[in-house]
């Protein structure tokens, strides 16, 4: 429990930050949406004389981008780039604490498992993720709800931001995992621009080839929101591929981090 | 029962040596010196002891217990400062502390502030401001608060004045009259000497010695210099010397052998000066670290 709250006070104020970020990112982006919906005519025009495939890499779908959630899911584009970052920092941060900053000795002496204190970090690392989408969930639904011009389908909603959790949540133990395997880790934030940056790049790879497969190697396109809004549902394979990765990846990370040599500084 | 066993540990770090075969039996209340030079393999062995690295063969128990299974329990009532030590971002010394005091169902305040007045270290201040001698300072607190029935100190002194180091030395033998078991690493032998009661000296991963630091300083050596103006002849130099050295007309070594025979040959010898004394540790050890 004290590894667990020490992690959680370490984390909080930085977090902070990332949530104020990701909610006003959210909330602002919004506020935009009634000048779009004022302007579709025009704006429908305008994309019409973009490439198909630029407008998919930028995630545009003209179909769903006049509705209000539809607009959302176009948002969601950045706020799950920020928030990719935010749970890659965490993870990376939290599991490579003790190497980063060579204190490894210091809590590995204390009468403690060292699965225990993967488990800690894990679970605080998993607090603070979920209070942040809880968080952004409800700024998104107050957004929503005053610029929408139709009622939206709430479950929908929903599911869009559980998408975004769990998207977060592959990022996060992606994090877990390379904090314990990395032999030296001096700074978190480069390396985890380098890599959210990187699946970004998949990501739009994926938009313009448009092959099936880059897709299992492509979270940002794990949990496609458009189809969410479609069908009202998760599309299952993938939910499973998600979920399977996040468990397997940190699972790999608690056995590596019960069986590796601590080094001498 | 041992406090410390090991039998026939031996680690290897891929294919480059760490220990060979280390046998170490340490009983309850020693202060127990571990010395060698750099490399020699202390560190690695405590860190085996301290299941931070897992061992290539052989075993080590604590307290009766399996070092690699039973870490938990045994940790319990280690202490253990290491010859660097690092720390958490931002925090103050008196949180740092709490928080190490937390790992144990001990109730460790009223020794942290003891610890901190002996020491003279303020524990409001923030880690990140302090010098190098001050941090070793919160480590020995650290180590020492939960009042540990086996303290594990790897190349302790660094970064503390002699005044300093005299008061950690005073508290290590409090601490040992209270029972607590020390092993005490070091490459330095005259830290060992004032404070331990039995030495293994490592050598290239192998122990080559164990003993008592009295069977160590026994009388039988004996420091020799002499100045001559002629060179000493071959027929001089036995068995008995050890680190013969000439230098200028300065002949020096380290005898062990019988001192009327010594007297004998060097009433043959046409002497300028001489000087027998009684050599300290360090010198002893010479010829361990010297590489073959």
């Amino acid at each position: 429990m004290n590894i667990f709250l020490f992690e959680l006070k370490s984390n909080v104020k930085s977090n902070l930050v990332w949530i104020i970020v990701l909610c006003s990112v959210a909330y602002g982006f919004m506020m935009i949406y009634p000048a779009f919906y004022a302007n579709s005519q025009d704006l429908i025009e305008v994309f019409n004389r973009y490439p198909k495939e630029i407008l998919v890499a930028f995630g545009f779908d003209i179909d769903q981008f006049f509705s209000a959630i539809g607009f959302y899911c176009f948002v969601l584009i950045y706020i799950e780039l920020i928030g990719s970052m935010q749970a890659l920092v965490l993870g990376l941060g939290t599991s490579g604490r003790e190497l980063r900053l060579r204190t490894s000795e210091f809590i590995m002496t204390k009468p403690v498992k060292r699965l225990q204190i993967m488990f800690a970090k894990t679970a605080s690392i998993f607090v603070i993720l979920l209070v942040t989408n809880i968080l952004l969930t409800i700024t998104s639904y107050i957004a929503i709800s005053q610029v929408t011009f139709e009622p939206f389908a709430t479950q929908a909603f929903l599911l869009v931001c559980l998408s975004t959790f769990l998207l977060q949540c592959v990022f996060a133990s992606m994090g877990i995992l390379l904090g314990v395997t990395f032999r030296k880790l001096r700074s978190v934030a480069p390396v985890s621009l380098g890599i959210v940056f990187g699946f970004f790049v998949v990501n739009m790879l994926k938009a313009i080839f448009d092959d099936a497969w880059i897709r299992y190697f492509s979270p940002f396109q794990f949990f496609d929101k458009y189809s969410i809004v479609l069908k009202g549902s998760l599309e299952i394979e993938f939910l499973v591929w998600g979920i399977g990765l996040i468990i397997g990846m940190i699972l790999v990370g608690f056995v590596y981090f019960n069986k590796k040599d601590i080094h001498a500084v | 029962m041992s406090i410390i066993e090991t039998k026939k540990l031996t680690k290897y770090y891929g294919k480059s040596r760490g220990i060979i075969d280390v046998d170490l039996k340490i009983e309850e209340g020693e202060i127990f010196g571990f010395i060698g030079p750099n490399g020699a393999g202390k560190s690695t062995t405590i860190r085996l002891l301290l299941s931070l690295i897992k061992p290539s063969s052989g075993n080590a128990t604590i307290f009766g217990l399996d070092c690699q299974r039973d870490y938990k329990e045994i940790h319990k009532e280690i202490g253990y400062l290491p010859s660097e030590v690092f720390y958490y971002d931002n925090m103050k010394v008196k949180d740092l502390l709490a928080y190490s005091a937390s790992f144990y169902q001990k109730d460790c305040k009223a020794k942290i502030i003891e610890l901190a007045k002996r020491l003279d270290l303020d524990l409001n201040k923030k880690i990140d401001n302090l010098s190098y001698g001050n941090k070793k300072k919160v480590g020995i607190i650290q180590g020492l608060l939960h009042s540990p029935k086996l303290i594990i100190l790897d190349e302790p002194t660094g970064g503390l004045d002699p005044l300093m180091q005299q008061t950690f030395f005073d508290i290590l033998k409090e601490e040992n009259e209270r029972g607590a078991t020390v092993l005490f690493s070091s490459h330095i032998l005259s830290e060992v000497q004032k404070l331990c009661h039995r030495v293994a000296i490592i050598k290239e991963g192998r122990i080559v010695r164990i003993d008592t630091m009295a069977s160590l300083k026994e009388n039988t050596y004996l420091k020799v210099s002499l100045e001559t103006d002629n060179p000493l002849p071959s027929e001089f130099i036995n068995e008995h010397m050890l680190n013969y050295a000439v230098i200028d007309g300065h002949t020096s070594f380290l005898y062990n052998g019988n001192v009327n025979e010594l007297l004998g040959k060097l009433s043959q010898i046409k002497l300028n000066r001489i000087n027998l004394i009684e050599p300290d540790l360090e010198e002893i050890f010479m010829h361990y670290y010297v590489k073959e």
